[in-house]
């Protein structure tokens, strides 16, 4: 009998170390993939690059670009430019993620701010923002507090409509054990809704984390100064593609970042939840 | 019967492509202000262009400034561009377009007894000197562009440079009086027709000029790229001569009237406003379109040493002038 259960146990732990090694293997591949993908696009940039059939304004050779970057990188430009577009957008997605956050939390908690807020947001949230970019230049002027005010503006929809949707889907008998257990309207907030809505409201910060950085882009590149976006649109009116394309790779990098970034956030702030389980 | 479609298909696509040949050439150019760039008010008085639509048909294109037609220019959707003297070394320079031609004058800036671009702040602001414009906005239609070249150039004799000491917004030529009465901005540059607005002159000064930044210049020339000269010079000649008669016409004393009503058409505003046209308050302008390549020559390495573009280049070298001279023959 104790034979019995040894032998099936070895089985349950070979097929263990099956699925575990399967599961790496899985991983290694679609990571693997994903660089894969991404060197056969800059050789076959390269390689088209160099084949004569394009100018080099047209499309400068990856490798010429890398070197204007690490140029840019020597002589300090890229770093005041990336340190720039990163705070202008990252300054205006937390402004946008604490307002868009408290704006849905509000709406969802009161009749009278929902009833308010509810057409604005409706008509605000599939307008294209960056049509305001001129009336916020007249207002606000071309510095730093015009560029963050346009980044709020298009970053904080996705946030509130998030919040709201993330709220409204918490368990009901949750929301009512809590209070049968005397707690008050603000500790069901904090301490049911809130916590039990993070899934969707992570869900709208992921959104509105890429928007935050193209729209700080963006007004760089009208509003000019120093930025990532201002330096390429010097670039291309001085003809000079490989600055061009040196901040498109710049952007390319700084975006997937950010975008790791908040999908290592969202793992930490979710490790309760089921979907971290199944992750992991 | 067969023999009869071949016959019928042969006789068709024989007519197709004398009918192919028979097309006028398409030229496209391109201008920034009105009134000041010829292309703006060419097609007003085509009944001049006695070639037009026969051996060349004509499009008039409007840009923002002059770089966003090296764009253009290097995917073929601009056949003569009017480059400035700065934007002529980026194209040919930079974008490495080694076939840019010039071949004619557009007009010339700061030639003594004529108008010279003047770059202007607010009359009651605190702007005195050009030292004062540290810390501040200055507007430019185009960055490249020849009065953004020619500013960066003044500014940069005073110690300051661009981003670390000022901001640089580009705005469309129109909307710089506003920016500036709004104090939006703290420096315009000012061009013709927009720099003799009766409102402006109330409300700001002339800081400096673009002779003073840079001296004479041969601030924008008409320019084609060789393989297009090379393929179409007898179409080109016809444009050209007819550009010229166009030209002369607006030139002469005894039209001035009927091209300040034109004027008036094209900018919406009174033909009063516009005694100064074609006159010594104008650019000068040269009566047989030929370019000063000296003076472009001066310019160009000067933007080189500016370190706005690579490196600098023989302005005769990259010049064509052979196209205008048989057109000027022509109108002898």
């Amino acid at each position: 009998m104790a034979g019995i259960e040894d032998t099936a146990s070895l089985a349950t732990a070979e097929a263990d170390v099956t699925h575990d090694a399967a599961r790496r293997l899985d991983a290694v591949f679609r990571g693997g993939a994903g660089v894969f993908s991404v060197l056969l696009v800059l050789i076959a940039w390269e390689l088209f690059a160099r084949s004569g059939k394009v100018t080099a304004f047209m499309l400068p050779p990856f490798s010429a670009v890398v070197e204007r970057i690490y140029v840019d990188a020597v002589s300090g430009d890229l770093w005041i430019n990336l340190g720039l577009t990163v705070a202008r957008a990252m300054t205006g997605f937390v402004i946008a993620a604490v307002l868009g956050i408290a704006l849905g939390a509000s709406m969802s908690r009161s009749r009278l701010i929902r009833w308010f807020f509810d057409p604005i947001i409706s008509v605000g949230f599939p307008m294209p923002k960056i049509a305001f970019l001129p009336i916020i230049i007249l207002w606000l002027g071309v510095y730093d507090v015009s560029k963050i005010s346009i980044v709020v503006f298009d970053a904080i929809f996705p946030v509130v409509t998030a919040t709201l949707a993330g709220i409204a889907a918490v368990d009901r008998e949750l929301i009512w054990s809590a209070r049968n257990m005397g707690a008050s309207e603000r500790e069901v907030m904090w301490q049911i809704k809130l916590p039990a809505a993070l899934p969707q409201i992570l869900t709208g910060l992921q959104v509105a984390l890429p928007i935050s950085l193209i729209v700080a882009i963006i007004g760089e590149m009208v509003m000019g100064g120093y930025g990532l976006g201002g330096a390429m649109m010097s670039a291309s009116r001085f003809a000079d593609s490989r600055g061009v394309f040196a901040g498109i790779v710049e952007i390319a990098v700084v975006g997937y970042a950010l975008i790791k970034t908040m999908a290592v956030v969202r793992r930490r702030l979710l490790v309760w939840h089921q979907e971290t389980a199944e992750h992991s | 019967m067969r023999g009869k479609i071949g016959l019928a298909s042969i006789a068709l696509f024989l007519l197709s492509v004398s009918l192919a040949q028979a097309d006028p050439l398409q030229i496209r150019g391109a201008w920034v202000a009105p009134v000041a760039n010829w292309f703006s008010m060419w097609l007003q008085k085509k009944d001049l262009a006695h070639h037009f639509g026969q051996s060349y048909t004509f499009e008039a294109t409007h840009y923002a400034g002059t770089p966003p037609m090296i764009t253009a220019i290097a995917n073929n959707e601009l056949e003569i561009g009017d480059l400035a003297y700065s934007t002529l070394p980026i194209a040919i320079a930079n974008a490495g377009m080694e076939d840019v031609r010039v071949i004619a004058d557009e007009f010339q800036d700061g030639v003594p007894g004529y108008r010279d671009d003047e770059y202007e702040v607010l009359a009651a602001g605190p702007i005195k000197r050009v030292e004062d414009l540290k810390g501040k906005i200055v507007a430019t239609n185009a960055i490249g562009s020849g009065v953004d070249v020619a500013m960066r150039a003044m500014l940069r004799k005073h110690g300051l440079e661009a981003n670390r000491d000022y901001t640089i917004v580009e705005a469309p030529f129109p909307a710089m009086k506003a920016m500036l009465a709004e104090k939006k901005v703290d420096l315009i540059p000012t061009v013709l027709p927009f720099a003799l607005d009766p409102e402006l002159k109330k409300i700001a000064r002339p800081l400096f000029t673009v002779h003073d930044a840079i001296g004479v210049s041969q601030f924008i020339v008409w320019t084609a790229r060789k393989p297009f000269i090379d393929a179409h010079r007898a179409a080109l000649v016809d444009f050209l001569e007819d550009s010229m008669r166009i030209e002369r016409w607006y030139l002469d004393p005894k039209n001035h009237d009927a091209a300040a009503q034109i004027a008036s058409q094209l900018t919406k505003q009174p033909p009063e406003r516009f005694g100064w046209l074609f006159t010594k308050t104008d650019y000068y302008r040269d009566p047989k379109m030929v370019p000063n390549l000296d003076a472009l020559q001066k310019n160009v390495d000067m933007t080189k040493e500016l370190g706005f573009v690579k490196a600098s280049f023989d302005v005769k070298a990259h010049s064509d002038l052979s196209l205008i001279e048989e057109a000027a023959k022509r109108l002898q």
